[in-house]
């Protein structure tokens, strides 16, 4: 049974989720960013890219992964940036979320990132990738799920298009658009 | 059903007492290249459903003498490795204890079985792991992560985290400060305000399956039904989602679920496990170890 749109806005199954990835991609290399998608070939659960940042003086690598959060059934951002200083060459990983506003989420950024919820945490926060198991920062995806939501009432949006749609609010935070 | 009148657990404040007050003793050596001089072990029960970071401040106290650099005591950022596997400090004691020894209740019997008792630990401040360790420059780092998964687990029971957000300013201190202090009746006083008092409102069960060896952690979505008269149970539920390793609903063929150090019933419904057995964050952290 195939339907073009999600059953359950703007949350996705497996393999909504799959077939959402599957249509990003060719999307992703248009942009010219390294992309690919990972997990079983049956029902991948995950997209990869990254994105390169270079200037005078460093150059940041961002890993990222788009997955279905198991915990909220909405894509979530997950990424680690690696910083290399131009004049020594020596390579660090990102732990500071600080940091992160200085080499790797541009200022235009921030109004997605705006606090959010309980304690008056941050959106952005260090945390264990559920693909890899390794420390990264991830975007809280609740927010996301909600304009998602917000434009989906406007405008429905096929699963062909979730992730595309999405890329362009979540994007933002690693400097990065869709054509 | 309602849980409080669940058959299956007629001392019910006594499971989770039980589970409150578990304890894994543990030997924790301080690494040669922090020492500058030699120093014996420092010993501790520590409690299984609480956090490392909570115990760093005792330790690094106690080590403090000793120590190539002094003033690192002060510092919460410490790490602790068993067999070089870094301990991950968000994740419960018992867990780790549980899962990086490989614990299988069957050899009870076998004199020759290495329980790994006291759990010997060693202690390291330099060069922390980043790759594998979330940062941890202040308890706020802890909370945090903890508030994390307890909205988390609040979602996924009842689909939206409203419970825990709505939670007074009060109990929200009391339920990390009965975590933090180790208090029972401070914890639960809160906590049991989070947990739906009917299975008819509980969507789906906060689980974590923790695979050996492979470091894979699974999480899905789990219901507490398969159907409207058959609840999930622990088999049910892992036969569904690893067949591979549980080819049978109800018995054991290939490997075992361990919930705080002890074997889980397969007939256990898993909505009752969750109110009696869950950590402090609300999930059920199980650990699969295979049949030797």
């Amino acid at each position: 049974m195939s339907n073009d749109y999600s059953c359950s806005f703007p949350f996705l199954d497996s393999h909504e989720f799959a077939r959402a990835a599957s249509a990003l991609i060719p999307r992703l290399q248009r942009a010219g960013l390294a992309c690919r998608l990972s997990g079983p070939n049956e029902c991948p659960d995950a997209v990869e890219f990254t994105v390169l940042r270079d200037t005078d003086h460093f150059t940041v690598r961002t890993q990222a992964h788009i997955v279905l959060s198991p915990v909220y059934a909405l894509p979530t951002l997950y990424f680690v940036s690696t910083l290399t200083d131009g004049l020594t060459s020596s390579t660090r990983a990102i732990t500071l979320v600080d940091e992160l506003y200085k080499y790797t989420i541009p200022h235009s950024a921030q109004p997605i990132l705006e606090h959010s919820g309980i304690y008056g945490m941050s959106a952005v926060s260090q945390a264990e990738n559920p693909i890899t198991n390794l420390i990264g920062f991830y975007v809280h995806p609740c927010r996301t799920g909600e304009v998602m939501q917000t434009i989906n009432q406007d405008r429905p949006i096929p699963i062909d298009e979730y992730l595309v749609v999405w890329f362009g609010i979540i994007g933002s935070v690693l400097g990065v658009g869709l054509l | 059903m309602s849980l409080s009148a669940s058959p299956l657990f007629k001392a019910k404040s006594d499971l989770r007492r039980r589970v409150w007050d578990g304890v894994v003793p543990i030997q924790i050596i301080l690494a040669a290249d922090e020492a500058r001089m030699s120093v014996d072990p420092y010993y501790i029960n520590a409690s299984r459903i609480s956090y490392f970071p909570l115990l760093f401040p005792q330790i690094t106290a106690y080590f403090k003498p000793y120590l190539r650099d002094p003033d690192s005591a002060d510092s919460l950022e410490w790490w602790l490795e068993f067999e070089d596997v870094p301990l991950r400090w968000n994740w419960p004691i018992g867990l780790l204890y549980d899962l990086l020894t490989g614990l299988d209740p069957s050899q009870s019997d076998n004199p020759d079985h290495d329980w790994h008792l006291p759990w010997t630990l060693v202690l390291h401040h330099n060069r922390y792991p980043t790759e594998t360790l979330l940062r941890l420059r202040n308890t706020g780092d802890l909370v945090e992560n903890w508030v994390n998964r307890v909205k988390e687990a609040d979602f996924i029971r009842r689909g939206n985290a409203t419970t825990v957000m709505n939670l007074s300013k009060a109990d929200s201190t009391n339920l990390w400060s009965g975590v933090e202090t180790h208090n029972y009746d401070l914890f639960w006083s809160v906590a049991k305000k989070l947990l739906p008092s009917e299975t008819s409102s509980l969507r789906h069960i906060p689980i974590k399956i923790y695979l050996p060896s492979s470091n894979k952690v699974l999480q899905t979505l789990v219901p507490p039904h398969l159907s409207p008269k058959e609840p999930h149970t622990v088999g049910t539920a892992l036969h569904k989602f690893l067949p591979d390793l549980f080819p049978s609903r109800r018995t054991c063929l290939l490997a075992r679920p361990i919930l705080h150090g002890a074997f889980l019933g397969m007939t256990v419904p898993l909505a009752e496990l969750l109110s009696e057995c869950m950590y402090t964050d609300g999930y059920l952290h199980i650990c699969i170890v295979m049949i030797a």
